[in-house]
Parts: structure tokens; C-alpha cells; sequence
């Protein structure tokens, strides 16, 4: 089913909304005037895709900013942590498996599931995680319109960055205006992301990818330029909203850092989609590690890095989607990480710190290490995208 | 509170980049000359995902009937525009038990897309014993602009759409103000981005041909290419003024005025290429000429159906193609809006179809030459 409808850099609405942030918010000298100004161009772009139902969204975010001051001032915090927590769980399942909302056939409910795909809510409930545990951790809870920049920011619905709570809260009120080399270097960012999108994604998708259905030995060669043509597409979309960002000047996070040069698994997510990496790290993998060293009371580090790979890894394949096939998609990333991790240990126990640098020198050994990352990350891909359910073996199994 | 310094190094560099741009396009359009030479004139107005879906099909209809005993079967492929999908249920097609029949409709109506469908099914596996293309004589007319960006002004379009409270709609024609300079500065530009598209569905089947793969490998092969899913189950007739909305546009497009029919038109050229192409490997090609309300059938100008009779009999002679005229066939109760069946309408069509296709495919030889000298 689509229902796909983002504020799109395709779309003439997402280059309106940049240049209005430009002048309008672009020039402000007040701190607060600009954080209203950026808010009502975050509104304004929803309301140009969402119409009249921008009052639902705008009650959400209210609510959210009033739960987060009674959460700063300790009032029913459990309560309110728990009932937000079981409210955003809800929202993304529904957003994550609309079919069944919609077969229920209530009023509405067509344009709620809408609605959330407008706003992209997978990012919107990380970053709810984000900023509830951040001002449970004590940090100062956001004004209304910090609340909605944070939440809803235009120019990075479509596709993130998920930019950490902490990142939003520190940058300046009024942010230094951008030289014209900086300027340069944002529309160099936007276009080189265009390119990417429409001149060589789009190339390779309508040559090449065929949704695996030439089959025989082209699927060898499919998986590989499936996994390029993700990269290319997804990271065009970063480099759009990183170079929007530094115009509007917004904070907005790099995302991709040439992933397939990574030599291995921990490497790999460094480099690919990096602000979801760093958003499992604080928030599921360091607690699940950390208390699981409290349970063993400082024992068994690697079996407990282990388990809070495994953890983290698979509620970040449900997170993508909700199925066996991203479970089985983080379940393998999460092997390849426990693998890394207890080769390194291995490697560090026989060869030594010397003999890791030398390990780690060897042109060779990058060079093998870079190809079988790659092969690891595409065949992930691959487990996670392959139309099985075309395989007669597949449709015929009883049950 | 407001410093325009804030802004001045970002509103220059994007003014240079608009100027560039502005700039590289201006010089462009003398060198194209408005329209680029190496765009053909015979470019159909079918998208490419609706090509693909269409491959998809003819993928999974060959795939099925190769897996059959494809020497015991026919297939008959149904080629037409959206009175297809509201006029014939394949599945339910009755012309003898060794006949299966595959629908494909182009969101147009315009005699090229149909022709470029009907190249793809002669790509499949499983070449078709005959091809049915179920027409009006306005797919034959010559459509001003129908290349043209379609993103233009039009008030009558906005008052429909607010009168209707469609309001996405609305939003949409009131953008398109904005796109009216780019309209007139590039009127080409949806037709080029359209063949783009379109070199490059093609340029896929080539890189896959090369490969030793099918020309339709690349496409997903339809789960249930036979069925067509009625697109309103249950409507009896169109919301009110939808006709008038539908008038609007036939007028603006020049259907109902004998100009718009020309002798030898690029639509009945593509068409004559098509059914010798067909012929070659030894399918066979008749013309349905489509059920349409009373209404509209009064208002097309006489010269429609002229020019098509003359223009088939001066192309293959005694060896033309069958034209079975169905147009009165059907009540215009039947009709959601003169045009498109309903549901019920549908059914009825289907039947009528099926007989005059059975005893057509039972005498075929014969009645060929008959037909076209009606």
C-alpha cells in the first residue's frame, strides 16, 4: 500500500519553506523570536501537506511540551513517562502497520495513518525518546517552540537526521550568520545531494534494479547494486537536509560518512547512518550494557556487550519495520557486531596491542576486510528486501 | 531584532546559482529551438510505472501459459484506454474454453499509447494469436498540447475542485500559477522528462537483452495479470458535474471539432506499424470500436470514424484489419458518466464482446476483408 507523502525535496513546497526559513528566520537577532519564527515555518510546511488536520498534530505537540514540564517538575513523572512511552509505542505500530488500522474502516482512520507518514513518525518517536530521557535525566525541558523545532524540523521529516536532544539544546539561540564559503559549501552539499538522487540513484534504479525479478545469476549482482543504489538515495536525502540546515541555520547532524569503506561491522555503523547508530548507543545499547555489568558485577564484559548488540540490533530492525524480515536484518547486523567485537578481543588476547597496529596496517588484510563488510552489509539487505514470498518453494510450504 | 547582513552572504549565492541556472537555461532554449530535434513525434503519453505494471503482466501471462500446454491455449490480449478497465472483465470473456484473455489499459486515450502497449505484449514470451484494440475514433485525433505540461492554470479546473471541496486539488491548480513563466520559457519540459523516462524503460530492456535475459526480465511478474479490478464497485452514475468537468476538457482538447482528425495522423500511422509488426509473427489484429453514451456519440464529429475507416483500408486494402463497431451496443443507464461503464454496464459489455469476438475468432479468415469493406 502507499501512501507515501513527504514534504519531498522533489516537491516546489520543501524549496519555498527553505528560502521563507532563509529570509525570515535567517535574519532574526532575537533568540526567542527566532525559535517562533522557525516554528511557524515548521508548522506552516506540515500545514501544506496536512491541511486542517495540522490541529491535531499542533494538540500532540502541546501535549507533549506540557508533559515534558510536568516531567522536569517531578509531577506523576512514572505516570506520564509510562503513558507517553505506551502512547508513542502505539503510534508507531500503527504508523509501522497501517493495513490493519485502516481494515477496521473507522472514520478517519485512512487520514490519521496518513498523517503519521507525513511527519515521518519513526523519527518523531526517536526523538520523543530522546528529549523524555533527556529532561528525565534532568536537563531543562524545551519551550513550546523548541518542543515543535525539535520534534517536526521540515527540512528532516523525510529521511532525519535524528538529532540528539542534547545536540538541539546546545546549539546557540542565534547562530552565527554563515560566510558566503560556508553558503557555498551548504548549496554544494544541496546539490551534489540532488545528483546523487536524480542523476545517478535514479539512473541505477531504472537500468538495474528490477525488485529481484530477473532472478538466476543477476541476483548475485542485483544484491550488490540494491545495497549502492540505498546508499546513494538514502544519503542524498541527508545531504539535502544538512546542506537546507546550514542555510537556514539549523544544527542539522552528518548522517553517512563513506560506509562502504568500513573494514568491519563496528566500523560499518560509524559510518552509515550514523545519528540512528548514536541514538541506539545512548539509549539501548550503554543502558542494556550497563546494567547488565551491575547484574554481573563487572564480569563476563563480552558475553554482556553481546546481549546489548543482540538487543539493540533487533529492536532497530523493528524499528525499520515491524516483521521477521528486519528482526532477521538486525539479527544479523547484531551477529556481525558480536563477531567483530569478540575477534578483536580474540586478536588482542593472541597478537597483542603492537600486533593489532601492524593487524591494522595490512593493506591486504583492509583491503579483504572492506569487500567482506560489504558483502556482510548487502546480503543483509538482501535478507531484509528479497521477495521471498515469490519463491514457489516458499508460497507452497503448508501453512 | 531583524539584521538583513544576517542573510546577505545566503541571498547572494543563491541569486548567483538561480542566475547561473537561469543563465545555462536561457541559452539552451535557442540552441533546442523550443523543441529538441531528437524528440520524436510519435512519443507516447504512458508513463513508465504504468509500462512496467503493463510488462509485469504480459510477464506473468507468458510465464503461465509457457508452464501450461501453451499448444491447447490462446491468448488474446485487450488493448485500450480507461473505457477498457471500466468496459471488459477479462476473466469473464467467453469465446471458448481454449481463450484466455489479457486486459491492458494505458491511462490515456490517445491511439500511440495503445500501440505502444501492444509493441510490449509482442515482447513477451508468449506471442498472442490476436490483439484487440478497443477504441473510439477519438483515439485517432490529433491532441493539442496533450505533451504540453499539464500543470497549467485553469480557473474552470479550480472552481471545480473548490465547488467539490477538494481542496488538495485546489491547493494544486493555485500552485500551478507558478509554474506558468517555466510553461511558456520551456513548453517541453514534461515531454522530455516523459521520453527520459521512457529511453530509459527501454534502455533497460537493452541492457537486460544484452545480458541474455528477457526483454521483460526486469519487471515483476504480475500475482493476477487475467483479473482487472473494477475501479468504482457499486456506482450506478458519477458524482453531479462531473460530466460537465469531463465536456470541459474534450472541448479544450479539440475532440469534438473535424479538424482535429487528419488523414494520415501520427495515431493511425503507429497504428498501421503496429499491426504489421504484429502480423510478422503472426498475430492477428482486429479494431472494437468502444461503447459510448449517446451523447458523446452525437457530438464526435462524423470525419472521426471517416478517417479511420479510409485510413485502414488505404494502409492494408482488402487485407485491413476488422473494425467491429460496438459504440451503440450499450444503454446509456449502463454508463457511469458516457464514457465509462458501470459495474453492471461491464458485465453487459463483456458479453456482447465475447459474441461478437467468438463468432469473429471462428470465421476469422473470412470475415476480415468483409468487415473492412463495411
Amino acid at each position: 500500500m502507499m501512501l507515501v507523502t513527504s514534504l519531498d525535496f522533489y516537491g516546489l513546497e520543501f524549496w519555498l519553506m527553505v528560502g521563507l526559513a532563509i529570509l525570515v528566520v535567517g535574519g532574526l537577532t532575537s533568540a526567542t523570536a527566532r525559535s517562533v519564527a522557525l516554528a511557524a515555518v515548521n508548522l506552516g510546511a506540515l500545514t501544506l501537506l496536512v491541511h486542517w488536520r495540522i490541529v491535531v498534530i499542533f494538540a500532540g505537540l502541546v501535549a507533549v511540551w506540557l508533559a515534558l514540564k510536568l516531567i522536569a517538575h517531578r509531577v506523576a513523572r512514572s505516570q506520564i513517562l509510562i503513558a507517553g512511552g505506551l502512547a508513542t509505542l502505539g503510534l508507531f505500530v500503527l504508523h509501522k502497520a497501517p493495513d490493519r488500522l485502516i481494515a477496521l474502516n473507522l472514520p478517519g482512520s485512512r487520514g490519521f495513518v496518513v498523517t503519521l507518514t507525513i511527519v515521518g513518525f519513526s523519527y518523531v518517536a526517536l526523538r520523543l525518546v530522546e528529549v523524555a530521557r533527556a529532561v528525565a535525566d534532568g536537563r531543562q525541558p524545551p519551550s513550546l517552540t523548541a518542543t515543535i523545532n525539535y520534534l517536526v524540523p521540515f527540512h528532516m521529516l523525510s529521511a532525519g537526521p535524528i538529532q540528539s536532544y542534547d545536540d538541539f539544546a546546545s546549539q546557540p539561540g542565534v547562530p552565527r550568520p554563515p560566510s558566503k564559503a560556508e553558503s557555498l559549501e551548504a548549496v554544494e552539499l544541496i546539490a551534489s545531494g540532488l545528483f546523487k538522487k536524480y542523476v545517478i540513484a535514479n539512473t541505477l534504479q531504472a537500468l538495474f534494479i528490477t525488485d529481484y525479478s530477473a532472478g538466476g545469476w543477476y541476483t548475485v549482482l542485483e544484491i550488490q547494486i540494491s545495497y549502492v543504489w540505498l546508499y546513494l538515495d538514502f544519503s542524498a536525502y541527508s545531504d539535502v537536509a544538512l546542506g537546507a540546515g546550514r542555510l537556514m541555520g539549523v544544527a542539522t547532524p552528518v548522517n553517512f560518512r563513506y560506509p562502504y569503506l568500513a573494514r568491519n561491522s563496528i566500523d560499518y555503523w560509524e559510518r552509515w547512518h550514523i545519528t540512528l547508530s548514536q541514538f541506539i548507543r545512548r539509549n539501548v545499547f550503554m543502558p542494556v550494557q550497563v546494567a547488565l555489568m551491575r547484574e554481573t558485577r563487572g564480569n563476563y564484559a563480552l558475553q554482556n556487550a553481546s546481549v546489548a548488540f543482540l538487543i539493540s540490533f533487533l529492536l532497530c530492525g523493528l524499528w525499520h519495520s515491524i516483521g521477521p524480515r528486519y528482526l532477521l536484518w538486525g539479527a544479523l547486523h547484531a551477529l556481525g557486531l558480536i563477531v567483530c567485537n569478540l575477534y578483536r578481543a580474540m586478536l588482542l588476547k593472541k597478537i597483542g596491542r603492537k600486533g593489532i597496529n601492524l593487524y591494522l596496517k595490512n593493506r591486504w588484510i583492509h583491503v579483504a576486510s572492506v569487500i567482506l563488510t560489504f558483502e556482510f552489509t548487502a546480503l543483509a539487505l538482501a535478507a531484509a528486501t528479497y521477495p521471498f514470498d515469490r519463491l514457489p518453494w516458499w508460497t507452497d510450504y503448508p501453512g | 531584532m531583524y539584521d538583513p547582513k544576517r542573510i546577505s552572504s545566503r541571498v547572494l549565492v543563491l541569486l548567483s546559482l538561480a542566475g547561473v541556472l537561469g543563465l545555462v537555461g536561457v541559452g539552451i532554449r535557442p540552441i533546442v529551438g523550443g523543441r529538441p530535434s531528437w524528440l520524436p513525434e510519435t512519443e507516447s503519453t504512458v508513463d513508465v510505472p504504468l509500462y512496467r505494471k503493463a510488462a509485469g503482466r504480459v510477464l506473468a501471462a507468458s510465464r503461465e501459459l509457457r508452464r501450461s500446454a501453451r499448444g491447447a491455449e490462446r491468448l488474446g490480449v485487450l488493448i485500450g484506454g480507461s473505457s477498457l478497465i471500466h468496459g471488459v472483465d477479462p476473466t469473464q470473456m467467453d469465446t471458448g474454453a481454449e481463450w484466455r484473455w489479457l486486459s491492458l489499459a494505458p491511462s490515456g486515450a490517445y491511439l500511440i499509447d495503445d500501440c505502444a502497449l501492444a509493441q510490449l505484449t509482442l515482447e513477451g514470451s508468449a506471442q498472442p494469436d490476436v490483439l484487440v484494440f478497443l477504441i473510439t475514433p477519438s483515439h485517432l485525433a490529433v491532441l493539442p498540447g496533450i505533451h504540453d505540461d499539464t500543470s497549467t492554470f485553469d480557473t474552470d479546473e479550480l472552481a471545480f475542485h473548490v465547488r467539490r471541496r477538494e481542496w488538495f486539488k485546489a491547493q494544486t491548480d493555485v500552485a500551478n500559477l507558478m509554474l506558468i513563466p517555466w510553461n511558456v520559457l520551456y513548453p517541453n519540459r514534461t515531454r522530455i522528462s516523459r521520453y527520459l523516462r521512457q529511453m530509459s524503460f527501454e534502455a533497460q530492456q537493452d541492457v537486460f537483452h544484452a545480458m541474455a535475459f528477457s526483454r521483460l526480465a526486469p519487471y515483476e511478474p504480475d500475482p493476477t495479470p487475467w483479473a482487472v479490478d473494477f475501479p468504482y464497485p457499486g456506482a450506478v452514475r458519477m458524482p453531479d458535474g462531473w460530466m460537465e468537468f469531463v465536456y470541459h476538457g474534450l472541448e479544450k482538447s479539440k475532440l469534438f471539432e473535424p479538424s482535429s482528425y487528419p488523414a494520415n495522423g501520427q495515431g493511425i500511422r503507429s497504428l498501421a506499424d503496429t499491426v504489421r509488426r504484429a502480423r510478422g509473427v503472426g498475430t492477428e489484429v482486429i479494431l472494437v470500436l468502444m461503447a459510448e453514451g449517446s451523447e458523446v456519440r452525437s457530438r464526435m464529429p462524423r470525419e472521426a470514424e471517416t478517417r479511420l475507416r479510409e485510413a485502414v483500408h488505404r494502409e492494408f486494402g482488402d487485407s485491413s484489419p476488422m473494425i467491429v463497431d460496438l459504440r451503440g451496443s450499450v444503454v446509456d443507464d449502463m454508463f457511469l458518466d458516457q464514457l465509462h461503464l458501470s459495474d453492471k454496464g461491464r458485465n453487459i459489455f463483456t458479453r456482447i464482446l465475447s459474441d461478437r469476438l467468438r463468432q469473429v475468432l471462428f470465421s476469422r479468415a473470412g470475415s476480415i476483408s468483409d468487415h473492412a469493406a463495411q
